[in-house]
């Protein structure tokens, strides 16, 4: 079994920092990856724009036999973000990078 | 001493305006009611309308009287009659005479405001409550006029508008509408530059139907994919569907349309004003705010759905039930509202927002009052312009606040 791809953002998710992440999702969605980890432990903001390209990316590995694990320990931005937008469910969510490993 | 206009003429007067106006364009209105407030009594009658920000009085009527200025909302006799739509008097210029300043009330959205001098004092109070009627008239008259030109919309813009804001403004229904047991004010900024943020309402048969939108990202685009789901709610609630089924229908809709790269949160209520049963919907939005005996703001909280569009499965929407009691103030807003930074560098936040909501309840003020300050709080307070649109709606049921925003001639 290949090691997971990981994605680790840091800082603010907004239209500005999404600059940056985005080709680097878009290109994991593409790639053969049969298992990507987006960690957002050490993000501290996930606005309205970043939450559609992290919803965007599930939508994509949806299927196909691949998976995406998205990592929001409890408390985190992205884990409170996720869960007022009522979009919780509906992720593979992990409180760590290791639970979403195994 | 003056003589109040007798029934006959007040009625001939109501009359020749009502015929006049079969053929009257708006730029000729201003003139139209001045003429007809003839026979009143009344000369040197001045149309003020109210700027998009709510700071201004600007005046409309002759170009060539060029000694007209604009008039702000704090601090003048003509702001205090639009912030407290109440009848006042001035003495004329020069000693003689006195002159009414009357709140131009379309219902009890407030459009301006009206002059009118009369060369007698005291002005009789039978005059007064006339020309109360006669500022009823003359507003629904610009309400209906408007759709014809612009001569109402631009004199209100003190900058120029964004195209986004241009196609939002024309969807968002009146920001002000009340009937027995209901008030609902709305605001709706930066009122220049709105680009992603729309609400609508409607009242059926006994319910109020309401609806809070924002769309993800900023700009036409943004403005664009709210219009859409601002359509597609008019669409499922003119279709009578219930909550679950606009639910359902927005969420395809709006995924249809832009497939995998937008989406809308959104909170759709309905509140019966029998018995202030709320049943609502939330979309991935921040949940509503219920401020009971102006104190206690209370979260509305409940599992939300997911915004509308988002292209993932997911389990089906729940519907959210609460009972509202008399008096109770219900608030809808977007993130831009409680996200704002203000000049202290800090957010406004929710706790902010229920805390200004519950003291100009405390302090009496009516909701679109509380909206107007509420947005100078947020917008003119701001350390920068707003970096996100800033929407809310503020639900009066059942407190009575409905006569307050009537003058006192009327209630």
């Amino acid at each position: 079994m290949p090691e997971p791809v990981v994605i680790a953002p840091e800082g603010e998710l907004d239209l500005h920092s999404l600059d940056a992440l985005t080709p680097r999702l878009d290109e994991a969605a593409a790639a053969d990856y049969p298992h990507l980890i987006l960690d957002l432990s050490a993000v501290t903001l996930v606005d309205s724009t970043a939450l559609g390209a992290i919803a965007q990316t599930q939508h994509r590995f949806n299927g196909r036999g691949r998976k995406l694990s998205v990592v929001a320990p409890p408390g985190s931005a992205a884990a409170v973000v996720l869960e007022l937008t009522g979009l919780r469910s509906r992720f593979s969510l992990f409180g760590s990078r290791d639970a979403a490993s195994t | 001493m003056s003589v109040a206009p007798s029934d006959a003429s007040v009625a001939d007067t109501l009359n020749e305006l009502l015929r006049r106006t079969y053929l009257t364009a708006p730029s000729d209105l201003a003139a139209v009611i001045a003429e007809q407030a003839r026979p009143l009594g009344a000369h040197d009658v001045v149309l003020y309308l109210i700027d998009y920000e709510q700071r201004t009085l600007v005046p409309l009527g002759d170009p060539a009287r060029g000694d007209l200025g604009t008039l702000s909302v704090e601090g003048t006799i003509a702001g205090r009659a639009f912030r407290t739509t109440s009848v006042l008097r001035s003495s004329s210029e020069g000693g003689k005479g006195e002159r009414l300043w009357l709140p131009l009330l379309d219902g009890t959205e407030r459009l301006g405001v009206i002059q009118m001098a009369f060369d007698h004092e005291p002005i009789p109070e039978r005059t007064a409550t006339v020309c109360e009627r006669y500022a009823h008239l003359t507003a629904m008259l610009i309400a209906t006029k408007a759709a014809y030109g612009d001569t109402f919309e631009v004199p209100r813009r003190r900058q120029p508008m964004t195209i986004a804001s241009e196609l939002l403004w024309q969807l968002a229904p009146p920001l002000v509408f009340a009937t027995d047991r209901l008030v609902l004010a709305g605001m709706l900024e930066p009122c220049y530059d709105n680009g992603g943020d729309a609400l609508d309402y409607a009242v059926n048969d006994g319910v109020l139907h309401v609806g809070i939108f924002d769309a993800m990202g900023h700009g036409l685009a943004a403005a664009g994919v709210a219009a859409f789901a601002l359509s597609a709610y008019r669409h499922s609630r003119r279709r009578g569907y219930g909550l679950l089924e606009t639910y359902a229908s927005m969420d395809a809709a709006v995924r249809d349309q832009f497939p995998g790269d937008r989406y809308v949160t959104a909170v759709i209520a309905q509140l019966h004003l029998e018995t202030g049963r709320l049943t609502w919907v939330s979309a991935g939005h921040p949940p509503p705010l219920v401020i009971r005996h102006a104190r206690l703001t209370r979260t509305l909280s409940a599992p939300p759905a997911a915004p509308l569009g988002i292209p993932l499965e997911g389990p089906p929407a729940e519907l959210a039930e609460e009972s509202l009691e008399p008096g109770d103030l219900l608030l809808l807003y977007t993130d831009g509202l409680t996200e704002a930074r203000q000049r202290n560098g800090e957010m406004f936040t929710v706790p902010g927002l229920g805390e200004f909501v519950e003291r100009e309840a405390a302090a009496g003020q009516t909701a679109p009052e509380t909206l107007r300050r509420l947005r100078q709080a947020i917008v003119e307070r701001q350390a920068e312009e707003l970096k996100d649109d800033a929407t809310a709606v503020l639900v009066e049921w059942r407190r009575g606040g409905e006569a307050d925003l009537l003058p006192p001639t009327a209630r």
